[in-house]
């Protein structure tokens, strides 16, 4: 006879048949959950071609706070704008250095395998992460918060390839492409650049590898932009290019898209126009929380555990705090143990709550000091998400 | 020491061929009422699936039209003048038949 247990685990093991999930975005909120491809598993099917995948936030939660705060790789959210190529020979690939610099250089795999390698546990976030969220709704991908993860990523530094081409004075900065291209002729190929002083700095990595695996074809392989910090626009997959620049970088994606009000919290009122836009860049603090879900319904207990993972933007997170009343009165979560900050960190706390109906709210402070707003930014590109997040749920 | 050591692992790892077979589940576009999806299906799903529209938030025929005129402008869509009042009727549509669920 067949355990339910053996039952279980057999249902769970084939293919998820596309059971549709609400996002909880009001209009045009469901998606299957599904295993798109293989190396994908569970995963919010945003969109087919090119993959967009959300991660669903119950893959980020584990009941200890010492748990890995890792993503699994066959969990963590994927994001192409164009077409990419499907069969990857690492051993063929190479990447041309060029421009601005005294020695233009085309590098195989094994010549970056010869540079210094480095390491970094580090969160990539589309800067559209939460754009499903905000209201009123603009167009674009309908993110919710799950458009991230946090990984081991290893490489060598950019900075270290760069020297090898030697940047000519005036040098400005670097752009980054890589493989995937545009179907139509004429369309902006994908490409996003740094200043040079911080393609220089200790940081920014190219990776070859994704906790502690080479890095699979799906997030870039083989071999990505890693900028610790930034949102992943910046983190070029599949890079087989880096362009020294010596004006400044006037190509669509980074003069016309992937651009936010330069105003406090790249918020403006809805429907403003004529505000002046900047590229988005570095990330903001954010917490979810992992083990409820708006709208839950959970049976009565004295110390309700409410858990869930934080970020500090591009530093440590230095506090947690939690609201069982929409934000009126706030209690210190206890944090897990701190990975860097580049890094997710685990935070929890018991609250005990009467039976009926409460709204949960997260806030996360970083080590300069910056706490999630309590009011939701607004700008038309639906970037920067940073909002405390309300989580309405009922004890029963 | 520790990183020539590591250097050839290193190498064979990353250095294995990949491949990945990706699928469209996302389906083509449908007809709503007496709105046929046969514009949408002609033009709108060379560079992506339909998930990219049929998930958008309701949007009003002037922010569609604003739309194609961007995959017509940025991306290069060959979308014929002809097409676009069939193609603003459908995603018009799309949009009015929308609810909060
Ligand atoms: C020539 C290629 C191409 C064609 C054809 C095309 N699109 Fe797009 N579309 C794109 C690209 C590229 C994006 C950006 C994709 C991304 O960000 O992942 C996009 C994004 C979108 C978006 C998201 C919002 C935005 O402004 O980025 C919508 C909605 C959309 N397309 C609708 C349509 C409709 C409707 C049609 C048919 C009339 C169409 N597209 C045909 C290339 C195309």
């Amino acid at each position: 006879m067949i355990s339910r247990r053996h039952l279980l685990s057999v249902l769970a093991a084939s293919p998820a048949a596309a059971a549709p999930v609400d996002l909880g975005l009001g209009i045009a909120s469901t998606r299957p959950l599904a295993d798109p491809f293989e190396g994908k598993r569970a995963m919010i099917v945003q969109r087919s071609l090119p993959p967009l995948l959300e991660t669903p936030l119950a893959a980020f939660d584990a009941d200890s706070l010492a748990a890995s705060t890792l993503t699994p790789t066959e969990r963590f959210f994927v994001r192409w704008h164009y077409p990419f190529p499907t069969d990857i020979d690492p051993s063929a690939h190479r990447i041309s250095v060029s421009g601005h610099v005294a020695k233009p250089l085309s590098l195989s795999l094994e010549d970056l395998a010869r540079l210094p390698q480095t390491e970094v546990i580090a969160i990539n976030q589309c800067a559209g992460n939460g754009r499903g969220l905000f209201a009123p709704r603009v167009p674009g991908a309908q993110w919710a918060n799950g458009a991230m993860g946090n990984a081991r990523w290893r490489g060598p530094r950019l900075r270290d390839v760069l020297a090898l081409a030697n940047p000519n004075t005036g040098a400005l900065a670097v752009r980054a492409s890589g493989l995937d291209a545009p179907p139509f002729e004429g369309a902006p190929a994908f490409a996003k650049s740094l200043a040079l002083d911080h393609a220089m700095d200790d940081e920014v990595m190219l990776a070859t590898h994704m906790n502690d695996v080479a890095l699979p074809l799906i997030h870039g392989a083989p071999i990505r932009l890693v900028v610790p910090g930034w949102y992943s626009t910046y983190w070029v997959k599949m890079l087989d290019k880096l362009e020294i620049l010596a004006t400044p970088d006037d190509g669509y994606w980074m003069a016309k898209a992937y651009r936010a009000p330069a105003t406090p919290h790249a918020s403006v009122i809805p429907g403003a126009s004529g505000f002046a836009t900047r590229p988005v860049t570095a990330m903001v603090p954010r917490s979810v929380i992992t083990n409820l879900a708006p709208g839950a319904r959970q049976p009565w207990t004295q110390r309700l555990p409410v858990r869930g993972v934080a970020m500090g933007g591009d530093t440590h997170v230095a506090a947690v705090h939690i609201s069982a009343d929409d934000g009126r009165s706030w209690q210190p979560a206890t944090l897990g143990p701190d990975h860097g900050r580049h890094s997710f960190r685990r935070f929890e706390a018991a609250l005990e709550l009467p039976r009926g109906a409460h709204v949960l709210r997260t806030r996360a402070t970083n080590s300069r000091g910056e706490s999630q707003a309590m009011e939701a930014n607004w700008n038309p590109g639906g970037f920067y998400r940073g909002v405390s997040e309300a989580v309405p749920m009922e004890l029963v | 020491m520790r990183a020539l050591f590591i250097l050839p692992a290193l190498l064979l790892i990353a250095a294995a061929p990949q491949s990945l077979v990706l699928s469209d589940e996302d389906g083509a576009f449908e007809d709503i009422a007496r709105n046929s999806a046969d514009a949408m299906n002609a033009n709108c799903l060379a560079c992506h699936s339909s998930a990219m529209v049929t998930h958008q938030p309701a949007l009003t025929p002037m922010q569609w039209r604003e739309t194609i005129t961007k995959m017509k402008t940025v991306y290069k869509a060959p979308i014929e003048a002809a097409d676009e009042p069939a193609l603003i009727a459908w995603l018009t549509a799309h949009s009015a038949r929308q609810k909060p669920d």
